[in-house]
């Protein structure tokens, strides 16, 4: 097709002639149009109906804004009520959302967070967290209960503290503000505790301030009130039974003895039974130090629980806690004696050898075992605060394994290190023709 | 602002007089044959005469009557009014004699404003103003109100599609400055 001679006929086209009264018509026409138009009321003076759809728009944007966001909702398990003096003006802590569950835990919860709750019955409460910022006060879990919070590139396990994690794009944060949590990642697992905090690098550092920490110290002074008055109120009682279970056992001739029979002995000696050792010479012996002012804290709650017979609850926590101490006088409590030699051994402490070698020794009647694990520990060594203790059951060890001459050896040791010993009538008597 | 005062100076029925003509030929040019040209010309006519107020002067009358014109042209090809070319109405051209070239020139035409109808408003009304109504560029562009350099491309857009629709692919176009 011929597209330039189209243009040409195109350019060439003129419209059929108009006679002038056709031509006046139309004039007249559309100046009349123009002043009917002109001469229009105004609907509603002036009011456009075009911005009745920019107006509906607004409201429905005004009211998608003012109403409380979804998640929210689904962890109240109800609506929350409408509050638009909160939306206003809105301060971080204000703004964090509160939920009390039926055991007294509470849970608060940044605005925009989206989490899961996945289980909730008494002895389970899990949740998945997403992103966002979730502060929990957990109270201390019994028996098999567990509470479990599970964020991106980690998973928080809980016995009873108070403690917010943080998830987002960027990293998961786990803050904790009292007590200690066991936070698995990677497969490690890392024990944080109070004031300090964890991010899913695996970085721990100490604890910064975050958006809910106005919330997280109420939580922890509530905590705090509750503690005074459950102690107050169960504490009692218990410290009653284990005063008057240790007069028993005082007056009793026939407790903290045991006879060691089958065995080629020079000497009848036998080293007084305690269980579990005394608390002051635990707390004395444990770190309290302000770095690890998280760990004296579980070591209290840990003496409690043994002195309420909890021994379970207080195996658990020694072991999320990292006190291999606590655990170990828990497990002998329970008369897992092996199991109670395992956790002193992974202590660090010459306290935890001691300890170790006193059940091989008293309760695995293993001496042998027990004299090789002392003549390896620093627990015998200058300057051990446990070296008179560690010297007469080294001894009595080497006299239960037959070994008099290393038996009388120890004696002469420790009657000239501690002529005033308490067991300076057994080193007398081992040192006796 | 010297134009401004001109026009309203001058009656408005004067005015639409004398923009009538060439109303009627710009807008049967942008829409081609067509049985509802005058209705599209009374509509544009009232437009204008309601728009006269708001003119500033900024542009000659002829360009803003243009302006207007597009607009409504548009805006009923937008609705569909144009109707089936009734190519009775459009008259010979006086060297058209042979009945059989008369009945070739209707069906070029036909070709040409059916191809039209495939470009977007933009395309089409630069095609008509710079290429039909020989108007540069920058004078399309006063009249669309837009850049000079948007006409050209739109220009140059509206030109392929149609050599490449009506397949005359060696058409050689008038250079543009």
């Amino acid at each position: 097709m011929d597209l330039k001679r189209a243009i040409d006929l195109a350019q060439k086209q003129t419209p059929l002639a108009l006679s002038a009264a056709e031509a006046e018509y139309m004039v007249q026409e559309a100046l009349a149009a123009q002043s009917r138009i002109s001469s229009r009321k105004p609907v509603l003076g002036g009011f456009s109906w075009q911005f009745v759809p920019m107006l509906f728009c607004s409201a429905a944007l005004l009211f998608w804004w003012l109403w409380p966001t979804a998640p929210v909702s689904e962890m109240a398990g109800q609506r929350p009520a409408f509050d638009l003096a909160s939306r206003v003006a809105p301060p971080a802590s204000a703004l964090a959302s509160r939920l009390q569950l039926p055991n007294g835990d509470e849970i608060a919860a940044s605005p925009g967070v989206h989490f899961r709750l996945v289980e909730a019955n008494a002895n389970s409460r899990a949740i998945d967290l997403s992103s966002g910022d979730m502060l929990f006060s957990v109270k201390p879990l019994k028996g098999d209960q567990s509470f479990v919070v599970t964020a991106p590139g980690l998973r928080v396990r809980v016995t009873g503290t108070v403690f917010s994690v943080h998830a987002s794009a960027a990293a998961t944060v786990v803050r904790v503000y009292e007590g200690a949590v066991e936070v698995l990642m990677n497969g490690n697992t890392h024990n944080v505790s109070a004031g300090q905090q964890i991010n899913s690098d695996g970085l721990r550092v100490q604890r910064e301030p975050d958006a809910l920490s106005s919330v997280a110290d109420e939580f922890v002074a509530a905590r705090a009130a509750w503690k005074s008055q459950s102690e107050e109120t169960k504490a009692a009682p218990a410290r009653q039974e284990v005063s008057q279970t240790r007069a028993r056992r005082a007056t009793d001739p026939t407790k903290g003895t045991k006879p060691v029979a089958g065995r080629k002995q020079r000497t009848e000696v036998s080293m007084p039974a305690e269980s579990p050792m005394p608390e002051a010479e635990l707390t004395a012996l444990q770190p309290t130090t302000p770095e690890h002012a998280g760990e004296a804290d579980a070591l209290r709650q840990g003496q409690r629980l043994l002195a309420q017979g909890r021994f379970a609850e207080a195996a658990e926590l020694g072991r999320i806690e990292s006190l291999p101490i606590l655990r170990g006088d828990a497990l002998r409590a329970q008369g897992k004696h092996r199991a109670a030699v395992a956790a002193y051994q992974q202590s660090t402490s010459m306290l935890g050898t001691y300890l170790a070698a006193r059940i091989i020794l008293s309760e695995l009647s293993q001496p042998l075992e027990a004299l090789n694990l002392l003549s390896n520990s620093p627990a015998i060594g200058v300057g051990s605060p446990i070296r008179e203790r560690a010297l007469a059951l080294q001894m009595q060890a080497a006299v239960q394994a037959s070994q008099p001459s290393k038996a009388e050896k120890i004696a002469r040791s420790y009657l000239k290190l501690f002529p005033e010993g308490g067991a300076n009538a057994f080193a007398n008597q081992v040192l006796a023709p | 602002m010297a134009q401004a005062r001109l026009v309203s100076l001058v009656e408005p029925q004067h005015l639409l007089r004398d923009l009538l003509p060439k109303l009627r030929t710009w807008l049967l040019r942008y829409l081609g044959p067509c049985a509802v040209l005058d209705d599209v010309v009374q509509d544009a006519l009232i437009e204008i005469s309601r728009s006269l107020s708001s003119f500033r002067g900024d542009s000659s009358i002829d360009t803003f009557a243009y302006r207007i014109a597009i607009r409504v042209a548009s805006r009923a090809l937008k609705k569909q009014s144009r109707r089936v070319a009734v190519l009775r109405l459009v008259p010979a051209a006086p060297d058209t004699i042979d009945p059989h070239l008369q009945l070739a020139n209707r069906e070029l035409l036909r070709q040409l404003y059916d191809a039209l109808d495939g470009l977007p408003h933009k395309q089409r009304s630069v095609f008509v103003l710079c290429d039909i109504e020989e108007h540069s560029p920058t004078e399309a562009a006063a009249i669309l109100n837009c850049k000079a350099a948007t006409v050209r491309s739109q220009l140059r857009r509206a030109r392929n599609h149609l050599a490449r629709t009506l397949g005359d692919s060696n058409v050689t176009w008038k250079e543009v400055e």
